[in-house]
């Protein structure tokens, strides 16, 4: 058994970091926190850990409190961002170190550190200093040592971002397939949406003083409840205008300059007194296609418009464009193989139901508690 | 306005006996923008330094137009170079930075100023021109050091992993920025990187290197349809080429490449040829997860795989399949719900089938 | 700038270098030779740059006398006793003031502590001599020497040690805390190896001091302790310095310094770049 939860806990520094922050992952969860850098993730893990005295609220491990247990006594394991390896020991002994602080005997923390090693595939690597090693096997090393330990509660700080592209995705796999990391609670931290994505079985979005969504990736993602979510997942980052609601004889509308989009009748009805409402609208690059190389062949409602081209690249499996037309900037996902030059003129369609409204003040999302289209239509 | 021309230059650095740069030929046109590409010790970084003096050059010439700099300085090869670590000075405002290598020259007040004035307002930086470099953004901070380099108008301009630490978002923004501030000057640019997705974005053709050799230097299009070697297709999109290894088998006069019993490949009628002229008995496959697909189309040829993973990112998914004891990915659209256990039916055209020879692993082209 | 020029600059490099090495080489070179001279050739009016007649027998000479090798175990005694007391505590101070004693304060209290050391020693000669004779050891015991040592070597091993503690990457010992290792096993299991290279450039600047100061050994003892330094000047005549000893002894009492940083420098090269956290 174990699980994790925190009541209401708060943490400052020169200002307020974690501000009442409340959260239960139960035995077995994947927890990843995903935020801007600098929000305060990182102070969170730590206060976990124990590195870090609360200002107020309490920890629960086990549904036992350990706000007052320090660190070495608390049964956290954690990885640091920068590894934090020791460099004048060995792999082998930086791994088995939790075994040698529980005074573990000598085969047992043999054998526990070769089934890790074997795990992780680095068992060629014992004799090595960690200067001697690349930074994903400081990764892996680093991983073993919370491994070997058998905590009770996981605490991982962006463990795979100062990686390579190719080795993080490898990573990525690792962390679903280990299956010691789902026997108990974990808290990973990252600020790459997308590894927050892949590896969640819930997601925590942070802003300033604590979790501003918690839900299962597709939920963050597809239904933020705010522009802050909306803006910080997704690559490239999602197109955002300013615009009224207006009647449009029945209809409502979101109105922008000449853009004008239909509201989803979902939404109308519940914002139908709303007339004349500053709201924010969010449209994801990826819904927005250039004609030329889409066929709306589910008859989607789309709203069409001619623009054009500032800027072209293509990137490995997509191109990126950007668009100016009517008076806005658009970005939009194209097909890596066709080249578009600039000042060129080209038909676009938006997905009209998959834009997102926020309110223009508080930018909280209008549509949240409406149930909305599957993605699959 | 300069053209950049590498000819068999190599690179020894006689401690250690390193040969970091081996028989390097590149031709950089006038106003390109190129990039170096490569892992980490593949000489590039070697190969940046030459051009820009850093470093002697142990063999070979290196050009820009018709005069051969070898011997040259820095300052009279007129380069001018953006680092990584921007490399601020933070003793002095950003208009003071900017204005440092005019100031340097001996160029007059009222023109220094002028200079500093339209640079800023090209990079948007107008506005902290009296803020000290402490005060700015990461991205503010590299603009910064951006626009110190391009007020000297160099001939040459060296771009040193100059996006690597910035976040996600911003190197996002600034790829754009740069790409705009190479349409709007059309100056040759070198731009040097570990990350393939900059890379590609960004220049007109990629200069792909590994174990101090040059692999390829072409177009996003080429590198990505037509890489040279089984190094290139590897290093070269993310996530990166399934490699599969197959018997060569003829079915029916027809070339078949046999991964397991239970899965064949069917490469196009060009690729058949190849495998027959060499002789080839095993080849390695590769195929870019991104064109194993979930849709059917005319032409397309099919197999079958059980999901181990469905990784979930947002704007798409990364299916982890096998098939027997070969693992492979491919890339669905997010709505893909498969979860472990499922089988999933991909879909790939067969000109998307490369082939490589097993031993050499030159791509069959 | 081309080659020609470049050569130029680099051989008035050479010559410069050349030039600083004799004049750092010659006393140690003169040293040597006076000491294996007879008197008569060192007082002749022309130096000689090589002895005419060798004299060995200076050495064992020197130890005709039973006070100078005294003087040399006193001399090891009152330095290996300081050298240590000086780290122990040095050690502890230093780990407080970079690990529990933040900001402001800590900056404070380390720098008073160092400006112990900024201070001229020999404002404070008298009165430390009455303060030792009044302790029930006296001025003229190892008591006495070993603490007065402490005064001064004491605010540098504090300040140096608090400097390589400061580096040493707190991260480690919060990677150790959720080890489950204690507060006290990780300083000496993952803290004190790290700041290991720097404790051993500090005791070389502890033993040096100790080994070679005169001026308060001379003053406060010279009868039951007399270091090398007060003894030295006992090599002589009549009216006349027996040069040939004093050098001869100065050879001799080199010895241990030289040694232990032989010994030592590989620890202290290696310095804090183990490549700690990164990479």
């Amino acid at each position: 058994m174990a699980e994790l939860e925190l009541q209401s806990i708060c943490k400052a520094f020169q200002h307020p970091v974690l501000d009442r922050l409340s959260l239960k992952v139960p035995q077995g969860e994947f927890f990843v926190i995903v935020g801007p850098s600098g929000i305060g993730k990182t102070t969170l893990l730590r206060c976990i850990a124990g590195l870090e005295n609360l200002d107020g609220g309490k920890i629960l491990f086990d549904g036992q409190d350990v706000t007052n247990v320090p660190p070495y006594q608390r049964g956290a394991a954690m990885t640091f961002e920068s590894y934090a390896l020791y460099p004048h020991k060995t792999v082998f002994e930086n791994i088995a170190s939790p075994l040698v602080a529980a005074k573990t005997e000598v085969t047992e923390i043999r054998r526990r550190v070769q089934d890790v090693t074997k795990l992780l595939q680095i068992p060629h690597l014992l004799e090595r200093k960690p200067h001697e090693i690349s930074g994903g096997q400081k990764q892996r090393t680093a991983l073993g040592r919370t491994l070997v330990a058998k905590p009770k509660v996981y605490l991982l700080d962006e463990p795979i971002s100062h990686l390579d592209a190719k080795i993080r995705a490898e990573l990525r796999i690792q962390f679903h397939t280990l299956k010691e990391l789902r026997e108990v609670a974990t808290v990973y931290v990252t600020h790459d949406y997308a590894e927050a994505l892949s590896l969640g079985d819930r997601i925590g979005v942070m802003g300033d003083g604590g979790l501003v969504q918690i839900g299962t990736g597709r939920e963050v993602f597809d239904q933020p409840n705010s522009l802050f979510v909306a803006q910080h997942l997704g690559q490239p980052t999602i197109n955002v205008l300013d615009g009224q609601l207006q009647k449009d004889n029945e209809d409502l509308v979101f109105k922008s300059d000449e853009m004008q989009l239909p509201v989803s009748r979902e939404l109308a009805n519940k914002l139908k007194n709303d007339s004349g409402r500053e709201v924010k609208i969010g449209l994801r690059p990826q819904f927005i296609h250039c004609l030329s190389e889409w066929e709306n062949d589910k008859d989607l409602p789309v709203f069409s418009f001619q623009a054009e081209v500032e800027l072209n690249e293509a990137l490995g499996s997509y191109g990126v464009l950007l668009v100016k037309a009517m008076g806005k900037s658009l970005t939009v996902i194209t097909s890596p193989e066709i080249h578009y030059s600039p000042g060129q003129k080209v038909e676009l369609s938006i997905e009209t139901n998959r834009s997102l409204y926020f309110d223009a003040q508080n930018g909280m999302n209008l549509g949240t508690d409406l149930t909305r289209m599957e993605a699959d239509g | 306005m300069t053209a950049v021309k590498i000819k068999n230059v190599n690179k020894i650095y006689e401690r250690g006996n390193v040969h970091a740069v081996q028989n390097l030929n590149l031709d950089i046109k006038d106003g390109e923008f190129v990039a170096l590409l490569g892992p980490s010790g593949c000489g590039k970084t070697s190969t940046l330094r030459m051009i820009v003096g850093l470093e002697t050059i142990s063999s070979g010439i290196i050009q820009f137009d018709d005069v051969i700099v070898n011997d040259l300085t820095p300052e009279q090869r007129n380069v001018a170079m953006a680092f990584e670590s921007y490399a601020l000075y933070p003793n002095l405002s950003i208009a003071e930075n900017l204005a440092f290598p005019l100031e340097v020259r001996g160029i007059p007040l009222e023109e220094r100023t002028m200079e500093v004035n339209r640079i800023a307002e090209m990079l948007q930086i107008s506005e902290l021109l009296n803020q000290r470099p402490g005060q700015l953004s990461g991205g503010q901070q590299q603009r910064v050091s951006l626009g110190r380099a391009l007020i000297r108008e160099p001939a040459v301009f060296i771009l040193d992993e100059v996006l690597s630490h910035l976040d996600a978002h911003l190197k996002f923004q600034m790829l754009f920025e740069l790409k705009k501030i190479h349409n709007s000057l059309g100056k040759t640019m070198v731009y040097v990187t570990h990350d393939q997705m900059e890379a590609l974005a960004l220049a007109d053709r990629v200069a792909v290197m590994a174990n101090a050799k040059l692999q390829q230097f072409a177009n996003r299009n080429e590198l990505y349809h037509r890489p040279v070697n089984r190094f290139v297709a590897d290093f070269i999109g993310e996530p990166s080429t399934n490699f599969l290894k197959a018997r060569v088998c003829t079915i029916e006069q027809k070339i078949v490449l046999e991964v397991n019993e239970n899965l064949n490949f069917y490469p196009d009628l060009r690729r058949q040829e190849l495998i027959n002229e060499k002789g080839l008995e095993e080849v390695i496959i590769g195929v870019r997860p991104q064109y194993l697909t979930l849709q059917d189309g005319t032409g397309k040829e099919s197999l079958t795989a059980e999901v181990l993973i469905n990784e979930y990112l947002g704007e798409r998914n990364i299916l982890e399949v096998k098939n027997g004891s070969d693992r492979f990915r491919a890339v669905v659209p997010p709505e893909c719900r498969a979860i472990q256990g499922d089988m999933v039916k991909l879909f790939y055209e067969p000109n998307h089938v490369l082939a490589f020879d097993p031993q050499t692993e030159v791509c069959l082209l | 700038m081309d080659s020609a020029t470049n050569r130029l600059i680099r051989y008035l490099f050479l010559s410069f270098l050349a030039i600083w090495l004799v004049f750092t080489i010659f006393p140690l070179y003169f040293q040597f030779i006076t000491s294996l001279k007879p008197v008569a050739e060192i007082n002749s009016m022309v130096p000689t740059f090589w002895p005419e007649t060798m004299r060995p027998e200076n050495y064992s000479g020197i130890f005709a006398d039973p006070g100078s090798l005294k003087s040399l175990i006193d001399s090891l005694i009152v330095s290996i006793a300081n050298t240590l007391l000086s780290l122990f505590l040095g050690t502890l101070a230093g780990y407080a003031l970079a690990r529990f004693i933040r900001g402001f304060a800590g900056e404070n209290i380390a720098m008073w502590i160092l400006s112990n050391r900024m201070f001229p020693p020999v404002a404070v000669i008298i009165p430390m001599f009455f303060l030792f004779d009044a302790t029930p050891w006296g001025t003229d015991s190892y008591f006495s020497l070993i603490t007065l040592y402490l005064v001064f070597n004491l605010p540098l091993a504090t300040w140096l040690m608090m400097v390589f503690f400061r580096d040493a990457p707190r991260e480690l010992e919060e990677a150790a805390y959720l080890d489950g290792f204690t507060p006290l096993q990780t300083f000496f299991k993952v803290t004190l190896p790290l700041v290991f290279p720097g404790m051993v450039s500090v005791a070389m600047l502890c033993w040096i001091f100790a080994w070679n100061e005169y001026l308060f050994a001379n003053l406060m003892t010279g009868t039951t302790v007399k270091t090398f330094p007060v003894h030295i000047p006992s090599f002589t005549s009549g009216s006349q310095t027996l040069w040939n000893l004093v050098m001869a002894f100065s050879m001799v009492a080199m010895l241990p310094p030289v040694l232990l940083f032989i010994f030592l420098r590989r620890y202290m090269v290696r310095g804090l770049s183990l490549g700690v956290v990164k990479g």
